[in-house]
């Protein structure tokens, strides 16, 4: 029952692109004729084959073209948007909007009727920018800036989640290398999957939310790690320690380090492990929810 | 356990990697990829001509490896390992030659001749090498000499090998078994205490009991009745590889900028993706169940072949990401791992060579050549590499999406029994 909400979730997400659309339209092949005076906003999406909008024909919306061709011959209103493919504005077009060209083929007439903003080169996405001019303090804010949100994130984990979070920490010990195994497996294709599903538009949200579930799976990972670090050398040097002091610290601790041996050569060799053996292990409890129980164990054979 | 005794069994460990590895690395080029070769630029074949010789040679390889592995369950003297050895030096023997003689090959019923041979000695080969599992490596190692064999194999095939002609490829091989086929020669019919060592290790448990294999109370080893399932899940994955990988390989957008480029670091890359991913297949294979693995294989497949068709459909410009081949190269080196490690598991020492037989020549074998004929039917008819593309992403999805929803009938099952 849980996993029918689950996919019921997951398919009212897919609906949900973005709050204005009312129609989207998904041209895979053939010829599609776009209808007349389509409802307020909708999406075409073209990744093959013919969209049309027939001489006469009212269209208001967005565009997203990445092959195929579109032929504009009504009255278009709206963003058109070229990463690939072919565009034709014909001598009966009025087209009124934003034309972005990021790539493929434009071709207009010059009877066209075309009040619409053309921008051409790469469409630009917005970037966010976090630069003082000092190095020094550049780097300190990155670091805060990692840092508090995962310590944040620790002590939620410590309040709420702390029997999962100790399954994940169990996996992570016994079972250090399937982990490792299993956050590069995980990590690659985790990441190929969210840019194939951003890449097809429709599904941006859902990558969006796979993104976010990466991040967190990743950030549960560095504290699992860092917390089990920190008790050791803890133990090792004979201290006592609160168990929420010492899953802050461990964070911390573990954050300065990467950032301080980030400008080291070849510093990935550490980085690397102990990113995806904490996101192996949460993988492989699936959250914390389930013990990890390796398939084959040397020790037992099974008796049927 | 002595030194002396730990340097033979590594050494068993080192015949049995190299010796599947160059065996793989032969079958995925020289058969694979040269025979094509043969036949369309040397012979002059249409395609649909290429794929009739390709099905003979499926159908002679599968049948007479199931006739050996029959054997080899009746007569317990087809199980020793001194006649294993034996038979896998006459199949490398009889492939020397044929690799050296491929170039002689002028006319179809020739190259017919050569494939009948050929598959004679695949076909003894197969059960032979496989059955080899069981007395020269341990079961908890298995997983990682599979991915040892895979990894080695691929780095052969894909930076080594750089050119993918018939010509080259028989040179290259006829090199590389030479003295392949006389160190077989020396360890099957010189009696040594090597291989006398070597003979008696499936005699512990720790060789012989796969992970998968179940343990009466009366001692008596049954296999377990997914042998049918794994068979049927082990043909779609190859089947689906070779579709897809014949097609690709077909097309010089995607063959020139990965596997066969001209910059050595673009092979190097794909390389060591293979090298990587068998690794991270030969730690998982000991750790996930059998539905979890498989779940891997056809998600990966789907999602690199989704991939393909997405980047033909834009068809903007000669670029290709690395990403493409680089999921390709994860896709196939964890499904071989799997490959590697299986059959011995779901076997005991009597069954290993009709289970292999079944595994590899029924599952493996004869699913490619089925899938290389038809690609070649399909390229023949005038198929668009999309619309390929797109059919193979779709075997492979049906598959992943068959597998998700028997994991999920047999969790809700086990929890209303609950």
């Amino acid at each position: 029952m849980k996993r029918l909400i689950w996919i019921i979730l997951f398919g009212l997400l897919l609906t949900s692109c973005t709050n204005d659309v009312t129609s989207i339209h998904l041209v895979l092949d053939n010829t599609y004729v776009l209808p007349d005076d389509s409802p307020d906003h909708s999406v075409v999406v073209l990744l093959d084959g013919d969209a049309t909008l027939i001489p006469g024909h009212h269209f208001e919306g967005s565009t997203f073209i990445l092959a195929g061709d579109y032929h504009l011959a009504g009255t278009y209103d709206g963003n058109i948007t070229v990463f690939g493919g072919t565009i034709s504005i014909a001598d009966s077009a009025i087209v009124d909007g934003i034309i972005n060209i990021a790539g493929g083929q434009v071709n207009m007439s010059p009877a066209a009727t075309i009040t619409a903003t053309i921008q051409e080169g790469d469409v630009q996405i917005p970037q966010a920018t976090l630069s003082t001019g000092n190095r020094v303090v550049d780097q300190l804010l990155w670091f805060f800036i990692q840092t508090i949100p995962l310590t944040l994130l620790a002590l939620v984990l410590r309040q709420w989640w702390w029997q999962p979070f100790t399954t994940i920490e169990t996996a992570l010990t016994d079972h250090a290398l399937v982990s490792v195994a299993m956050g590069i497996l995980v990590g690659v294709v985790a990441l190929v999957l969210i840019v194939v599903m951003a890449f097809t538009l429709i599904l941006l949200p859902v990558a969006m939310v796979g993104l976010l579930i990466l991040f967190l799976a990743i950030a549960v990972g560095i504290i699992a790690t860092s917390h089990i670090l920190f008790s050791i050398l803890c133990q090792r040097i004979g201290i006592q320690v609160n168990e929420r002091l010492l899953l802050i610290t461990g964070v911390i601790l573990t954050m300065l380090l990467l950032n301080l041996i980030e400008s080291v050569p070849f510093s990935s060799i550490i980085t690397a492990p102990l990113l995806t053996i904490g996101l192996g292990a949460v993988a492989l409890t699936r959250g914390g929810l389930r013990p990890f129980v390796a398939a084959y164990d040397p020790g037992m054979m099974m008796e049927s | 356990m002595t030194a002396r005794q730990r340097s033979y069994r590594l050494l068993g460990y080192a015949l049995f990697i190299g010796m599947m590895a160059i065996g793989y690395a032969y079958n995925v080029t020289f058969i694979q990829i040269g025979l094509v070769d043969v036949g369309i630029r040397l012979l002059s074949l249409n395609r649909i001509e290429l794929a009739i010789n390709m099905s003979l040679m499926a159908v002679v390889t599968c049948g007479v490896a199931l006739a050996l592995g029959y054997l080899m369950l009746k007569i317990s003297r087809l199980r020793q390992l001194t006649m294993k050895l034996r038979l896998a030096w006459f199949s490398v023997m009889v492939q020397t030659a044929l690799t050296a003689l491929i170039l002689v090959v002028q006319t179809e019923m020739q190259f017919r001749l050569w494939i009948i041979g050929a598959s004679i000695a695949l076909g003894v080969g197969i059960p032979a090498t496989f059955s080899m599992a069981v007395d020269l490596t341990l079961v908890r190692h298995r997983g990682m000499v599979a991915a040892a064999i895979t990894g080695l194999a691929y780095f052969v095939s894909a930076f080594l090998l750089t050119q993918w002609r018939i010509e080259v490829f028989a040179v290259q091989f006829s090199l590389i078994m030479l003295p392949g086929c006389l160190g077989l020669a020396i360890l099957a019919f010189v009696p040594q205490p090597l291989t006398r060592y070597w003979s008696l290790q499936h005699q512990s448990s720790e060789f012989t009991i796969g992970r998968l294999v179940r343990q009466t109370q009366q001692d008596r080893f049954l296999v377990q009745p997914q042998i049918i399932v794994f068979l049927f899940l082990m043909f779609g994955i190859y089947f689906i590889d070779s579709l897809g990988f014949l097609r690709i390989l077909e097309t010089p957008l995607y063959l020139n900028t990965a596997w066969q480029s001209e910059e050595a670091s673009v092979r190097l890359f794909i390389a060591v993706t293979h090298i990587i991913a068998a690794v991270v297949a030969g730690i998982l294979y000991q750790a996930l169940t059998e539905r979890h693995l498989f779940l891997w294989i056809f998600g990966i497949f789907a999602l690199v072949h989704l991939m393909y068709t997405m980047h033909s459909l834009q068809g903007i410009d000669d670029t290709v990401p690395l990403t493409l081949p680089m999921f390709y190269a994860i896709a196939v080196s964890f499904y071989t791992v799997v490959n590697f490690a299986l059959w011995a598991d779901i076997s005991t020492p009597q069954t290993i060579g009709l289970m292999s037989a079944f595994g590899v020549a029924l599952s493996g074998w004869s699913a490619t050549f089925i899938s290389t004929g038809l690609a070649l039917t399909w390229q023949q008819t005038g198929m668009m590499f999309e619309q390929h593309v797109r059919i193979v992403d779709s075997i492979a999805l049906l598959f992943f999406v068959g597998m998700l929803l028997v994991m999920y009938l047999r969790d809700d099952r086990r929890n209303q029994l609950s």
